[in-house]
């Protein structure tokens, strides 16, 4: 079987412009995975709590409180922090808190503003 | 896991008297937790900060807040200082607190108007199908 010179130069051309879109769309993925490797790596990790010793810490309210658990002992002690005493502080994150209104929770868009912030939250708390 | 809703409200406060019993029942009916925290000046827990003062104080803001509202809050400081004084802080606050296997989340709604009845209902409703929906989220997950 004798294939033309035209049959040559179209499967040349087929070829070429069918390895350029592939190519393009290898470098978008690869572009895209990049940036999401990025912003995975650019997440701070929070430090863990000590295990024991005395401490300062932020409860789930919000309130700044001072902790004392025991190596040797069993003793776990959270003693209000009333005044400014000079202990190790390890700060803890409060709880994400969505504030809103009487008027917007009322509303009927209340759950897709709920989604909005949460979205937010999350989107602000994992890229900085 | 966690889930639970939390009044802080003041014992003086008309709005409050109208919303406890009535979130009561509602929590009650889904079998949730409810809890009412006394905040009002003539409380004997007033001394204890809440979600009530921390709302606008910029204390929290210096320490938590990100990195706008910082470089805003030399201009605002005078006005969250005179709104962080006893007696600007709205009450009934309902705190619908849960924890999702990872950290502790919340939604705090404040304030509650006595005279839209429409508005008052719609609230209810809307707290009541948060707390189903966040129910089975919180027992399946």
């Amino acid at each position: 079987m004798v294939y033309s010179i035209f049959y040559y130069a179209s499967e040349a051309i087929t070829k070429a412009v069918v390895g350029l879109a592939l190519k393009i769309a290898d470098w978008l993925r690869e572009r895209r995975r990049a940036r999401e490797r990025r912003i995975v790596k650019g997440k701070k990790k929070e430090t863990p709590p000590p295990k024991w010793g005395f401490f300062e810490v932020t409860n789930p309210a919000g309130v700044k409180e001072v902790r004392f658990i025991g190596k040797a002992v069993r003793l776990d002690i959270t003693l209000p922090l009333l005044t400014e005493v000079g202990v190790g502080r390890y700060k803890t994150p409060p709880p994400t808190r969505l504030y809103f209104t009487f008027a917007e929770a009322a509303s009927k868009d209340w759950f897709k503003e709920i989604e909005w912030l949460a979205r937010v939250a999350e989107e602000k708390a994992g890229g900085e | 896991m966690l889930l639970e809703v939390i009044v802080e409200a003041d014992p003086l406060c008309p709005r409050c008297e109208k919303l406890i019993p009535k979130l009561r029942r509602i929590c009650d009916e889904l079998n949730i937790p409810f809890t009412i925290r006394y905040v009002g000046g003539s409380s004997p827990a007033s001394y204890a900060e809440s979600v009530v003062t921390h709302t606008f104080s910029p204390e929290r803001v210096e320490e938590w807040g990100l990195e706008e509202h910082k470089r805003k809050l030399k201009k605002l400081e005078p006005v969250l200082r005179y709104l962080s004084r006893t007696g600007t802080a709205m009450t009934p606050t309902v705190i619908i607190r849960w924890h999702d296997g990872a950290r502790l989340k919340e939604i705090v709604v404040r304030g509650y108007d006595t005279t839209n009845e429409e508005a008052s209902r719609r609230y209810l409703t809307n707290i009541y199908v948060l707390l189903r929906m966040l129910k089975k989220v919180v027992t399946y997950a």
